[in-house]
């Protein structure tokens, strides 16, 4: 600092002027920690948000038997794109938008080209979903849902939760010729299932295999298009439904 | 130690705790870099001086949000960078995209060798005589590097882009600088 007196026509004299006169004020500290926490919890909301979303997403496609049905060929896929959550898909994609924009104010991915980030987002949305879909979460919500007893988002559940036409998921009870008979896993009803030589199936099925069959549901008739065996896991259909069926823990033999 | 001989990060810390005097010796020290930032990279601007003083005021009301442990220049380019950009924004006459690819792909830190063809002295002459002929994204990078000797990660720090961006747009101004430069000398 200098001691002369200062030219009142320099930056410098005009600049301590201005403050001087109270013009301007020097922000508290607290306004940048705020603003840093603001940031912070932003940054972790979005990615809570991204998580839950597309962790539903998967569980949606589990709990529907959509997620099964690509394997069908192309009626199988079609059947797929069109059940696909895609109002809770856009809503993902807009809050991994959201989280990108949020994780490049940091200097760690802001120093780095943008696609490290946006894989880091991806993955991290994938990978969280998938670690999410592997528990009892969306399940237990579900059945609360279903109970009325969520405070909240409860409408999310009740909504998605729907029957495709022509996917039925369901435990083989009794074999016949040219047919067998299963139960729904979902509501419980017993159902005759044709099959003939077009029927895409495996060749060795037993009673109390688990199954997904691909084709027109009647009343109590499906007409099978396709069938793929679901190997047993621990997934518990919502609470009236005995079975246990894990979203996430199917294999498709 | 006397106030003259600190570093600018302790000016900052004794501007923080209350001593808005020594963040004269700030203005001091930065005005001369602030102004010939500002000119070079606003050409023709009318109120260059007028920002720079926009600058400061900014440096000043948001001291308490620097770091102290982090390098104050850096800090003071950045709240200058986002102020002369906005003003290329209002002037309208020059466009500046929100997005540029440039910084969504990796590129190989090696294919920019600052010192190739052309030596310092004479891409500053040639960016001297250029500017106005030069897109504001390599523009600006080549003045940070040119004539305020900021290296890659202050550059980097500065317009918050990636290092082997700041790599890319100094290569590719040098390459538009020469290609400028021969149009001009070769023209009748």
């Amino acid at each position: 600092m200098t001691n002369q007196p200062a030219d009142p026509k320099t930056l410098r004299a005009k600049i301590l002027a201005t403050i001087e006169s109270g013009k301007i004020v020097m922000r508290p500290r607290w306004h940048f920690v705020l603003h840093g926490i603001l940031l912070i919890v932003g940054t972790i909301l979005a990615a809570a948000i991204v998580i839950y979303l597309a962790s539903f997403a998967v569980f949606n496609l589990h709990n529907t038997g959509a997620w099964f049905v690509p394997g069908f060929g192309f009626r199988g896929l079609r059947v797929f794109v069109m059940s696909l959550p895609w109002l809770i898909i856009l809503l993902s994609l807009v809050f991994i938008a959201l989280l990108e924009i949020l994780v490049n104010k940091y200097s760690f991915a802001y120093r780095k080209p943008l696609l490290y980030s946006v894989m880091g987002v991806v993955l991290f949305a994938v990978l969280g979903s998938f670690a999410i879909s592997q528990t009892s979460f969306h399940r237990l919500l579900h059945e609360q849902a279903r109970r009325q007893g969520l405070l909240f988002g409860g409408g999310l559940y009740r909504n998605y939760d729907r029957r495709l036409k022509s996917v039925t998921m369901g435990e083989i009870t009794q074999f016949t010729t040219n047919q067998f008979r299963i139960r729904d896993l979902r509501s419980d009803d017993e159902f005759e299932v044709f099959i003939d030589d077009d029927t895409n199936r495996p060749q060795d099925l037993q009673i109390s295999d688990r199954v997904v069959i691909f084709g027109n549901r009647a009343t109590s008739t499906i007409h099978a298009e396709g069938i793929r065996r679901i190997a047993p896991g621990n997934f518990r259909p919502p609470r009236r439904f005995p079975m246990r069926f894990p979203p996430g823990q199917f294999e498709i033999n | 130690m006397t106030i003259p001989h600190q570093t600018d990060e302790d000016i900052a810390k004794l501007v923080q705790n209350g001593d808005h005097e020594v963040f004269g010796l700030i203005v001091e020290r930065y005005e001369g870099k602030m102004l010939r930032y500002a000119r070079k990279f606003l050409f023709g601007h009318q109120d260059s001086q007028d920002l720079v003083q926009e600058v400061f005021l900014k440096a000043y009301t948001n001291i308490r949000g620097f770091d102290a442990s982090r390098k104050f220049s850096s800090w003071l380019y950045r709240i200058a960078h986002n102020e002369f950009i906005n003003a290329i924004k209002k002037r309208g006459r020059e466009p500046i995209s929100i997005f540029d690819p440039d910084t969504i792909f990796p590129h190989l830190a090696a294919s920019d060798n600052p010192e190739q063809d052309l030596d310092k002295e004479q891409v500053k002459m040639l960016l001297n005589d250029c500017l106005d002929r030069l897109d504001v994204k390599y523009r600006e990078p080549l003045v940070l590097y040119y004539f305020e000797d900021l290296d890659y990660q202050q550059i980097s720090e500065i317009m918050r882009i990636p290092m082997s961006t700041v790599g890319v747009r100094l290569s590719r101004g040098r390459q538009l600088l020469k290609q400028i430069y021969d149009q001009s000398t070769s023209r009748p």
